[in-house]
């Protein structure tokens, strides 16, 4: 699953309770358990799914839906070889809001900011163990923390390593709207339905 | 019921509902002939006529509550009771206060059912917004021509009763087009069936009021004209298509 849309995915489903109605999120949710197997949230993280159930109700008009879903979710634009994102969505914004507010997860995050091991960046920053595995977890359900290739644990197991989606964010807050503007890797963001559904 | 069975079941719902509409819109249409003692004969249809414009302005508002008031279906839904409003506001005017088949003819209320035509015509744009991407503005291009050119015509001539009429026959023709091109754009998605009741039920109407502005230019219009029939129909194909809308999703 990508991490932009792994990201977004909660602001997509609200955005379609939103644009249609309660009754058709439902429906739609129904097919995609029918179908898929899986909630509304994983199959708009995994979005080739909730594509494929959206074809089922808007035919050759689901491109131009989700267009619109994800253009009231965020917009996107090539920032110098990354991917500049604008997210507007409380639900998305708000889920970055609490990580990057919290000061244990913001902690793993500016860690993170190069490729490394969980094991590596507890000893480099000296982070708790114990919490920082579970706080790693919610981060990468999250969409905020990306696999990075492996390395070579000491008893010669290969672990994974972990990087921050999200580089340069910041958080504006104008009228009871927060707004928050971060760049991204753009092989991450090529990668991603919402990126280029609303670059197009 | 078997998936099978279901689905034929569909079928037969999609033939066999406009057919009893039809039916009771020609008992409606027919029953002036029932004679009743000391009673108007013309009473049933004209309840009709009131009635059936209220109780779609109604449906759509349950079908706005439906879709929560959403930004598309819950908003083009109740843009459409207010149309429905302003018709049955209308109808009430003529069934309560003025002669129906009177001459001459009332602007003030003729006002009300023209103010429904660009709320039925926000309907459609909503959905047709949202739904298709690139909306070129070429099919808006007959539409807007028709009735800026009728405006036009209606302003040079001045807003006699009869330029009401035209006004109004041309709104209801530009209407019955936007209606077609929606289905035409709607083909092949969930929406194609509740898009295909609601133009057939357009349809009605733009030929039921074809046909009254025609009878009623002339001085001839009466209940028994196919009219009032039409618009029964149409007000009731378009409660079916909202049923259909709301199955849909």
């Amino acid at each position: 699953m990508n991490p932009l849309d792994v990201m977004v995915a909660r602001g997509v489903r609200a955005v379609l309770e939103e644009d249609l109605g309660r009754a058709t999120y439902r429906r739609i949710e129904g097919e995609v358990r029918k179908t898929c197997g899986m909630s509304m949230l994983e199959a708009a993280a995994d979005f080739a799914k909730m594509d494929l159930v959206l074809r089922r109700f808007f035919g050759k008009h689901t491109t131009g839906v989700e267009a619109r879903v994800f253009g009231r979710v965020l917009s996107a634009k090539d920032a110098g070889g990354e991917a500049g994102i604008v997210i507007r969505e409380p639900a998305v914004a708000g889920v970055l809001l609490e990580s990057y507010g919290n000061p244990a997860k913001r902690a793993i995050l500016d860690t993170l900011r190069s490729p490394q091991t969980l094991a590596g960046a507890i000893v480099t920053a000296g982070l708790p163990k114990a919490s920082t595995y579970n706080r790693a977890r919610d981060l990468l359900r999250d969409g905020l923390l990306v696999t990075s290739g492996h390395s070579q644990a000491r008893d010669g197991r290969r672990v994974a390593a972990y990087v921050a989606t999200l580089t340069g964010i910041t958080f504006e807050s104008r009228a009871n709207n927060l707004t928050v503007s971060a760049r991204m890797p753009m092989d991450i963001a090529l990668r991603s339905y919402a990126f280029s559904s609303v670059v197009g | 019921m078997t998936k099978s069975g279901s689905v034929l079941s569909e079928k037969a719902e999609y033939w066999a509902v406009p057919a009893v509409i039809a039916a009771a819109a020609v008992s409606l249409q027919m029953s002036f002939r029932i004679p009743v003692e000391g009673g108007e004969p013309y009473a049933v249809i004209r309840a009709a006529i009131l009635v059936l414009p209220l109780a779609a302005s109604v449906c759509c508002l349950a079908a706005a509550l439906k879709y929560n008031v959403s930004r598309i279906f819950g908003r083009s839904f109740l843009v459409l009771c207010v149309a429905y409003a302003a018709v049955f506001a209308g109808e009430a005017a003529y069934y309560f206060y003025l002669d129906p088949a009177g001459i001459p003819d009332h602007a003030a209320v003729e006002t009300l059912f023209l103010a429904s035509y660009p709320l039925f015509v926000l309907h459609v744009l909503i959905n047709v917004s949202y739904f298709v991407r690139k909306v070129g503005g070429w099919w808006l291009l007959p539409c807007t021509v028709t009735l800026v050119g009728t405006v036009l015509y209606v302003l040079w001539t001045g807003a006699h009763p009869p330029y009401l009429d035209v006004l109004t026959v041309a709104c209801s023709s530009a209407l019955l087009g936007l209606v077609a091109l929606a289905f035409v754009l709607f083909r092949g998605t969930a929406l194609s069936k509740p898009w295909l009741l609601l133009l057939a039920g357009i349809l009605l109407g733009t030929v039921g009021d074809v046909a009254y502005r025609h009878a009623h230019t002339l001085g001839k219009y009466g209940f028994e004209d196919p009219s009032a029939g039409l618009w029964v129909a149409s007000c009731m194909m378009v409660i079916y298509a909202l049923y259909r809308h709301c199955r849909a999703f």
